[in-house]
């Protein structure tokens, strides 16, 4: 309570930080992915594309 | 952390989704085709088809927003069914972000809502932080002296905490983020409020019961209801959303599930969900596309959503509200900055991972900003289709001797005119007869003023919709040209306008409006009429916008709050009546002064 501090400690400006001081616990927030990473996309769809058009051996048999 | 098994919840809403999707493509394709046949009249041009594109895409939004009213009177509100005897295990932090807010008004809020919780003698470990980003200095230091004066009259030392930021990195979102690195640890939940927040003692120990109940729940927010305004736009603002929102907002809880809205505010997060999932990167480039993401709160609920975690709206909760701009101005102020926050989803439509419907709640951000200029279009559209319809063939047939005149087909238009104002009015006429007939009625003041204030807050939004239709359209051009708005304070005093202040806000509107009347005179005199009612309120925006900004002296759009309100308002109101004689005697620089203390 308050009460335990005498009146000088009010009149000294960091007072309310010194009280008001929040817990230390810290908690980590990784930042997270947002943007949709276009140049991977379009590496992606053209390693795809590459594989469609990349002549195949002949099935056995055939 | 815990998945929510996802086919469960789609097939819960499904229904609703396959019901407001058909609601809407209906009207929009009737709307449609009803303008195209009515442009077909006189022979097909380009204008028709751009009119009726226009018609398509704004009745698809009207039936929309109507769908949502029509959900929300399908069912009722309903609490979860859980153990309310078990003791609360988890530590709370009530968190109450400020910038520039008048310290007075907003710790008294914090004082009640303390003295609220402790009259429900909850034995639940529930803090209070205040974190400040507020630049003003001056306003800094009586922040630090009335959280002396909070900490004293609620004995919250320990319990109560003030911190300020001195960079404001990252707006609002970065002042939770910094709460969360520095002492997140300490605590289950948090319950976020803004300046403006007001909540109940019960209604946070319910929402702490829920969340606890729960372990998949990552996110509740409840429905906060507009109080104490007090000037005829606000309180038109506050039964609009005290009366129909709720219907809105359940048919909006219908849709979609287990991915729920978070609007920022009046809802409890689980800290270590929000932690592992809401972190908020930089957006690459300049603002207003790029930098700190400004509307944060849909891009959080969205990625606790990608994380696996539930994010609810409970509406059947009270005892949750809030304060809304007193004036047209003060509203068009707010609404740029979610403009831009909302166009700058466009850059996380595509974003790694997330559920469909989040991903739709972005377009529709997107949308509700963009679909004023529809209307604009096609209002711009019409005024120049008389120089695009082919000349008159009134001899189609070759060698046939007799005129062939083309088909009046004005009914269509008026038709379509009477389809698209049933739209606009009738989900809130719906809300209106549905509230008779269960007696919610009785709390707005019965059913004959429920009925006035209806009519009257449909007559208001008709005259106030293009003024903000100016608004809206302006927010969009400057934030497509690059311009960023920046992070303005939320006005929240007494919001009259002068007449020279209103001119000032609108003088832009008039020249539009004058200018638009003019062109249709001249170039397509036939369509004034159908003009009136967009460009008289905008041509008498300064006096429309002043005169909404003065107090309000009729009995309409009463509130339940206004008749009977909550212990957690009287509560506040006594407190800050306490501190505002405190300030008015001078005691402000001194609320620890020996001999003052115990006063």
């Amino acid at each position: 309570m308050l009460d335990h501090h005498s009146s000088a400690d009010f009149d000294h400006p960091d007072l309310a930080e010194a009280l008001g001081a929040l817990p230390d616990a810290p908690l980590a927030m990784p930042k997270q992915a947002l943007e949709l990473n276009t140049a991977g996309l379009a590496e992606r769809l053209s390693d795809r594309a590459l594989r469609l058009l990349r002549p195949r051996a002949p099935r056995p048999g055939l | 952390m815990t998945r929510v098994p996802r086919s469960a919840d789609a097939a819960r809403v499904l229904p609703a989704r396959i019901v407001a999707l058909a609601i809407s493509t209906l009207a929009a394709a009737g709307a449609f085709l009803l303008f195209l046949q009515f442009g077909w009249a006189d022979g097909l041009d380009a204008m028709d088809i751009v009119r009726s594109a226009f018609i398509l895409a704004s009745t698809f939004w009207l039936a929309w927003g109507a769908a949502h009213a029509l959900l929300g009177l399908l069912t009722q509100p309903r609490a979860p069914q859980i153990d309310r005897s078990a003791p609360i295990r988890g530590r709370t932090v009530i968190l109450v972000p400020v910038y520039n807010e008048d310290p007075v008004t907003t710790f008294s809020r914090i004082a009640a809502m303390d003295m609220s919780l402790r009259a429900t003698g909850t034995t639940a470990h529930i803090h209070f932080a205040i974190l400040s980003d507020t630049r003003d200095e001056g306003i800094a230091a009586r922040e630090r002296l009335w959280f002396l004066r909070l900490l004293r009259e609620t004995a919250g030392e320990g319990r109560i905490f003030y911190r300020r930021r001195t960079v404001n990195k990252g707006r609002k979102a970065g002042n939770i983020e910094e709460f969360i690195q520095r002492s997140g640890a300490a605590y289950d939940y948090a319950l976020i409020l803004d300046a403006d927040s007001l909540m109940e003692g019960e209604t946070i120990v319910e929402m702490i019961r829920r969340i606890e109940a729960e372990p998949r729940l990552g996110l509740l927010q409840t429905l906060p209801k507009v109080i104490r305004a007090r000037a005829r736009f606000g309180r038109a603002m506050q039964f609009s959303a005290s009366f129909h929102s709720p219907v809105f907002a359940r048919g909006l809880a219908m849709m979609q599930g287990d991915t729920g809205p978070f609007w920022g505010h009046n809802a409890i997060v689980r800290v270590r969900a929000f932690a592992e999932s809401c972190g908020l990167p930089e957006l690459s480039g300049p603002p207003p596309f790029g930098g700190h993401i400004m509307s944060h709160d849909y891009v959080e609920a969205a990625l606790l959503a990608r994380a696996g975690w539930v994010v609810r709206l409970d509406d059947d909760l009270g005892g949750s509200f809030e304060e809304g701009p007193e004036n047209l101005v003060d509203h068009a102020k707010r609404d740029r900055r979610w403009c831009q926050g909302n166009l700058q989803h466009a850059r996380l439509v595509g974003a790694p991972g997330l559920r469909g419907w989040n991903r739709f709640v972005f377009v529709q951000g997107i949308l509700s900003y963009i679909a004023p200029l529809f209307w604009l279009g096609f209002l711009v559209a019409s005024i120049a289709a008389p120089y695009f319809a082919p000349a008159p063939d009134y001899f189609p047939v070759p060698y046939w001797p007799f005129p062939v005149f083309p088909s009046d087909e004005t009914w269509k238009a008026i038709g379509l005119a009477v389809g698209i104002f049933g739209l606009l009015l009738l989900p809130k006429l719906m809300v209106a007869v549905d509230a008779m007939i269960r007696g919610r009625a009785q709390g707005f003041g019965g059913n004959l003023r429920v009925l006035e204030s209806t009519l009257a807050e449909l007559l208001f939004s008709s005259i106030t919709a293009p003024i903000l239709m100016m608004f809206q359209t302006r927010s969009v051009v400057q934030v497509l040209s690059g311009r960023d708005g920046g992070w303005p304070t939320n006005n929240r005093g007494d919001g009259s306008l002068t007449f020279a202040e209103a001119w000032a806000a609108c003088y832009w509107i008039v020249t539009w409006g004058l200018l638009g009347l003019g062109t249709t005179w001249t170039f397509a005199p036939g369509l004034v009429p159908w003009l009136l009612p967009v460009a008289l309120p905008m041509i008498l925006s300064p006096l429309i916008v002043g005169w909404t900004s003065r107090p309000s002296s009729t009995a309409l759009f009463s509130t339940p709050r206004d008749r009977d309100p909550a212990p957690v308002m009287l509560l506040q109101e006594a407190v800050l009546a306490g501190w505002q004689r405190a300030v008015a005697d001078e005691a402000e620089p001194l609320p620890f002064a020996a001999g003052a203390r115990h006063a």
